[in-house]
């Protein structure tokens, strides 16, 4: 390149897994409250529902992502912002009352995001790789990233929108607050992780008692989820006390009544759908569906070192281009 | 790529698989969900090559799978089935390329739409357009549709030759040889393959029958044939409108044992219909069939047949006809003059002269011939003894001696006075019956018939066919060893084809029988074979050589040069009766049998007194 003459310039960098690791985009807004049990006078207790059958038409919806490749702006005046370009993926598994578990209302995506409101269109490559220009206001490093989440997660809750108006119930792999608006249709949110304290000290203790199929006391969270605890499987002797816990949120807006019998029912049927040890690392609080949807999704997206090599290539074009310009 | 969104073609199966890369010689399909494929459908694949090329490939299926696609574990498959685990039932369909049209060799697609073969495809795919100088219908693939070879292959312009194995009694080798047969000789269709009007009323076979007397029956009606409404079907697929018994035969058995006269030894048939064969005493010197005495195991490893050699010149030298009669008897004068020739085949072919009978021994059959060559070993004449037995040891004279004696019992019924050899004339399909003999007068028969036939054919060339249908390869011409008839057999695998001599060779494993005649034949057909053997059949894909060790009766696999890949089949129910049991009973001739003998007795009481 001539330096006397800049141009802009954009730089490709793997995405460094490690890094990514590390850095959690996750969205998920755990912090120590104290939430409220709105079910059995206050107390907190355990519940042996009765087993009243697998709804009929169940579905569970899952998003996958993945960064592709890091990219740096450098503006003619030398100025430089980072960016990504990475791919999202969401559909469901539907499990209808007849027919196989099949795998359905999958939709990729496939983007150049940058920071600092820079936009950069890469044109589409010859070998199917397409992107979508975008960008965050924001400077922020790891704004990028979270834009990359955000639209995973805007693709799941489209999808989970749908299967309501199909009537089907979901089960929403994560937490509910995801899903913006309320809902009439029975709805799940479940969550894996337990990474801080929900309830009071001592009914915080009492949850790894749960059997499987049990449940413990409805609680609220931030007025617009109740949710409880189940435990979906037994982790084997040698899991920590909390392993095969997961927490069941449906929206406030369904009402305490519905909200207990979703809850009663989802105890009973849940742990059928547990992975086994031997399949899956995190069994058997992730679900086998979801897993297998998530290995689709992972798929879908493409060969990694394809795609990075589809970036670079772009990149490199775009550059060529500016520079004939 | 080519056309994806194709799912409107009708006939199309599915997608050349592109997770699975294809190559020039086998590709794989993925089925559509409504697709039904099974084995040996024939497949056709068109693309458009990167030069504008129109690129057809055929092939067929050789295997079929199917499976869960996400599940990992053989567990996964109970998740799928409880439907705990989303995962898509995929069907692939494993595809050998038969032909690329044109013929250039490059890959089908990834994606490309795989169609059923069907119509001017399915021609094309099993070379049927290729096949110009005539087509023989040799059976109906899977789907029920015609599958022909290629004459030039059938009648010895570009080879020759069946080779058919199997396992006894369900690989039905017999069965197929007759069908082929039938198709040959009774069909106007294969009649118009078998050359101008001379050639094919010229044409003959010649069958061996070795179990019961099974094919004794041909010219009769199969009873079950009417029963089967599908085998009918079946033949008019295969262009016979009207399928029925083999018309123009000729049956020959062994004459009544025990008995002088020339009676055949059948009990399922009416002796009439049949022909006592035989060859009289001057028929067994002048065609050397002496050699055909000394076949088995043991005689091949020892000086016997040196001896024999010798012992059979020397026979056509001192050969005399006896005077007076046209019975075949002949005298062997004890001394002849120096000058006689040496060489047996100018000997044969002259006419010897008429002789008293006290001019020298007189043979009238096989014991006057067993007594003949005992009293000539055990002569104290050093000279006659060289001239006649060369110069072997005594122990080998008793050797050979012993052997003839043996033989005495097996083949002395074949040979006497008055007995008339297999004739080709009169008819097209000629049935020896050979299975009530004895392992020695089988081979005999089979090496004297044999050596008839082609030396009949050496100076007459291709046309008119004949055909030989053998049962039992391993028996005459075994893999290993040596004997006049092993070396007949593999000299007409060599030679026959472009001398019109056809052998239709049936056996239950290749590997036992002389390698040259397998290699020689150009239609190999295998039914039920044994899982051990497999091995042997280098022509069939390992899949399919697995497959055939578990064919039911009826169902073959096909060889033929110019199709790269062999191709299941299956041929009709005979309308001709294979065995006693299916013989259809002649209610006609049974009355008229009847009226004979009631109008024999009426005769022999004598005029009807009016009282």
């Amino acid at each position: 390149m001539n330096d006397d003459e800049r141009r802009p310039f954009i730089g490709v960098e793997p995405f460094d897994a490690s890094y990514g690791a590390a850095f959690r985009a996750d969205d998920e807004d755990e912090h120590t409250v104290e939430c409220r049990v709105v079910e059995d006078g206050g107390r907190f207790r355990i519940h042996h529902p009765r087993d009243a059958g697998r709804p009929e038409r169940l579905c569970f919806v899952d998003g996958v992502r993945r960064t592709e490749a890091h990219l740096t702006h450098t503006s003619p005046a030398g100025g430089t912002t980072a960016g990504l370009a990475g791919a999202w993926g969401a559909g469901a598994v539907l499990i209808g009352p007849d027919g196989p578990a099949a795998i359905g209302h999958v939709k990729i995506g496939r983007a150049v995001i940058f920071s600092g409101g820079e936009q950069v269109r890469l044109r589409a490559h010859p070998g199917g790789w397409r992107w979508q220009s975008l960008s965050v206001e924001s400077e922020e490093l790891h704004a990028a990233s979270q834009h990359l989440q955000r639209l995973m997660r805007d693709t799941e809750a489209d999808i989970a929108d749908r299967l309501f108006a199909e009537g089907w119930m979901v089960v929403f792999d994560g937490p509910l607050h995801g899903i913006r608006r309320s809902r009439t249709t029975p709805v799940v949110g479940y969550v894996k992780t337990h990474h801080r304290r929900t309830l009071a000290v001592e009914h915080w203790q009492a949850v790894p008692g749960l059997a499987v199929r049990q449940r413990t006391s409805i609680f609220a969270m931030q007025n617009d989820r109740y949710a409880c605890y189940i435990r979906v499987g037994d982790a084997g002797p040698w899991a920590g006390p909390w392993a095969g816990i997961a927490r069941l949120e449906v929206p406030a807006s369904s009402g305490s009544d519905q909200a207990m019998a979703t809850m009663d029912r989802a105890a009973h049927w849940l742990p059928a759908f547990a992975s086994a040890p031997h399949r899956d690392a995190r069994a058997p609080v992730n679900l086998a569906p979801v897993a297998r949807l998530e290995q689709h999704l992972h798929h879908l997206l493409g060969d990694s070192r394809l795609a990075l090599r589809a970036v670079r290539e772009a990149v490199m074009q775009r550059n060529r281009e500016e520079e004939a310009a | 790529m080519s056309d994806l969104d194709g799912s409107s073609i009708p006939d199309r199966i599915g997608l050349v698989d592109g997770s699975h890369g294809s190559n020039s010689r086998e590709f794989q399909v993925v089925l559509d969900p409504d697709a039904s494929v099974q084995l040996d459908q024939l497949i056709a694949v068109r693309n458009r090559l990167p030069d504008g090329t129109q690129v057809t490939h055929y092939g067929i299926v050789t295997e079929l799978r199917s499976g869960f696609e996400g599940a990992d574990l053989p567990s996964d498959t109970a998740r799928v089935v409880d439907r705990i685990l989303p995962a898509e039932h995929v069907r692939l369909a494993e595809v050998r390329v038969l032909r690329v049209v044109p013929e250039v060799f490059v890959a089908p697609n990834a994606g490309s739409v795989a169609l059923r073969a069907v119509g001017r495809d399915r021609t094309i795919a099993l070379f049927e357009d290729e096949m110009k100088r005539g087509k023989l219908p040799v059976g109906l693939d899977m789907g029920g549709e015609s599958v022909y070879a290629d004459m030039r292959f059938v009648d010895g312009r570009s080879g020759g030759h069946f080779s058919i194995s199997g396992i006894s009694g369900v690989a039905t080798k017999t069965s197929y040889a007759l069908y082929i047969l039938y198709q040959l000789l009774e069909t106007e269709g294969g009649m118009a393959l078998l050359g101008g009007r001379a050639e094919r009323e010229g044409v003959r076979a010649l069958v061996f029958n070795t179990k019961g007397e099974d094919l004794l029956h041909l010219d009769r009606p199969n009873s079950e044939f009417p029963g089967r409404p599908d085998a009918r079907t079946q033949w008019r697929a295969l262009g016979v409108s009207d399928p029925g018994p083999f018309r123009s035969v000729r049956l020959y058995a062994p004459r009544r044992p025990g008995v002088s006269g020339t009676v055949p030894g059948v009990k399922s048939r009416d002796t009439g219909d049949v022909h006592a064969y035989g060859w009289t005493p001057e028929q067994f010197i002048r065609d050397q069939l002496l050699q055909f005495c000394f076949t088995s195991e043991d005689d091949r490893s020892t000086q016997v047949g040196f001896i024999e050699q010798q012992f059979r010149i020397q026979l056509l030298r001192h050969l005399r006809r006896l005077e007076g009669g046209e019975t075949g008897a002949v005298v062997i004068l004890p001394t002849v003059p120096e000058d006689t020739s040496f060489d047996p085949d100018r000997l044969a072919a002259k006419e010897p002269e008429s002789v008293r009978a006290g001019a020298g021994h007189v043979i009238e059959d096989f014991g006057g011939f067993v007594d003949f060559t005992e009293k000539m070993a055990n002569r104290d004449d050093d000279e006659a003894l060289r001239a006649w037995f060369g110069r072997t040891q005594s122990g080998t004279r008793q050797a050979y001696l012993r052997r003839l004696l043996r033989l005495r019992k097996h083949i002395g019924p074949l040979i006497g006075c008055g007995l008339r050899p297999v004739s080709s004339e009169n008819a097209r399909l000629h049935v020896v019956d050979i299975s009530t003999l004895h392992d020695d007068a089988q081979r005999f028969v089979v090496g004297a018939l044999l050596d008839g036939v082609w030396r009949e054919k050496q100076g007459t060339g291709r046309l008119p066919l004949r055909f030989v249908v053998l049962d039992e390869l391993n028996k005459y011409a075994p893999a290993k060893g040596y004997s006049p008839l092993r070396e007949l057999l593999v000299d007409i695998a060599e030679r026959g084809r472009s001398l019109g001599v056809l052998l239709v060779g049936a056996q239950q494993a290749a590997s036992a029988v002389a390698p040259a005649l397998p290699r020689n034949a150009s239609i190999k057909v295998a039914g039920r074979l044994d899982a051990n053997e497999a091995d042997a059949y280098r022509f069939l894909s390992s899949t399919l050589r697995q497959r055939a060790s578990r064919f039911m009766p009826g169902t073959m696999v096909l060889s033929q040069p110019i199709v790269p890949e062999p191709i299941p089949l299956r041929f009709p129910f005979p309308p001709y009766a294979t065995n006693p049991d299916e013989a259809e009973v002649d209610a006609a001739r049974d009355r008229q049998r009847t009226d004979t003998i009631m109008s024999n007795l009426t005769a022999m009481s004598g005029p009807k007194v009016d009282l």
